[in-house]
């Protein structure tokens, strides 16, 4: 379960993807900036996924400083 | 020596980019003397699989392809592994290492196939995530986002095919991940944020079951 907070930080996040990029996730497909900004933003299993990748590396960050 | 098969769908563009990226393991396979049975394309079906399976009776398997929880599929999504009740093959992997580059297999089937009589099964409990770029899609080899994705997994059955136990492969693809982690945030690019956490989950994801031990020798 993701905070709105954390959904708010990966959004931001996205919009800095390049659109060349493209994630694929097997058969779940494969999600370029805009349509993971929707999925995130539908709060969809992909949407979830990536926040939760996301955030989780953010995360470590501050583990690894505190 | 030893018998290595490898199935090579190419059906979509994350296959075709797992495929031919494998070819660096294959080249591997070959300079180590090792007997290659490839499945490629249209050829990567159940029926090819478990022929091939039974008559060149490999000790070493890598799947590339979709997966789900309980499936390892092929070409154009046909089940080639699977431990669902009615479909069940698992027992085919007695006595094989096993590298699955597939999503989520980790969960269900890799434990199936472990207590079957798999010796050791490398797999992902989750989905197997690949960053790559819109416009290097019909030259994947040329791909460098996708690059380290691929170079990191292929490191654990080139390892393998080399002699290593499965364990010091499974270590050799985290040296590769930490020197292409420490690469990318040297870099000032919007790119590396992008690519990090996902060559992280990747590993997060990624479960061995078996003899960790075990060599293709």
């Amino acid at each position: 379960m993701v905070t709105e907070q954390e959904r708010k930080i990966v959004l931001a996040r996205l919009a800095t993807m390049p659109l060349d990029l493209e994630l694929s996730l097997g058969s779940m497909g494969s999600f370029d900036r805009n349509k993971l900004i929707e999925e995130v933003e539908a709060n969809s299993d992909v949407g979830e996924l990536v926040v939760e990748v996301y955030i989780g590396y953010l995360r470590s960050f501050g583990k690894k400083v505190g | 020596m030893a018998e290595f098969l490898i199935t090579l769908p190419e059906h979509d563009d994350v296959t075709d980019y797992c495929s031919n990226w494998s070819k660096a393991v294959i080249d591997v396979a070959k300079e180590e003397n090792h007997n290659v049975t490839k499945l490629e394309g249209p050829n990567a079906t159940r029926a090819n699989f478990e022929n091939r399976v039974k008559k060149q009776k490999p000790k070493f398997v890598m799947f590339n392809g979709h997966g789900d929880s309980k499936n390892i599929a092929g070409h154009s999504e046909e089940i080639v592994l699977s431990c669902e009740t009615e479909a069940k093959n698992e027992k085919l992997t007695k006595g094989q290492l096993v590298y699955a580059r597939a999503c989520d297999c980790g969960a269900e089937l890799e434990p199936a196939c472990v207590n079957a009589g798999c010796r050791t099964f490398v797999g992902y409990k989750k989905n197997f995530a690949i960053i790559k770029s819109k416009s290097r899609v019909a030259k994947p080899l040329n791909d460098p986002v996708a690059r380290p994705f691929l170079e990191i997994s292929n490191e654990i059955p080139i390892f393998i095919l080399k002699g290593n136990t499965v364990k010091e492969a499974v270590k050799k693809a985290d040296l590769k991940l930490e020197k292409e982690v420490e690469a990318l945030m040297t870099r000032d690019s919007f790119i590396a944020f992008h690519i990090l956490p996902w060559l992280l989950w990747n590993k997060k994801v990624r479960v061995v079951l078996g003899d960790k031990t075990a060599t293709v020798s």
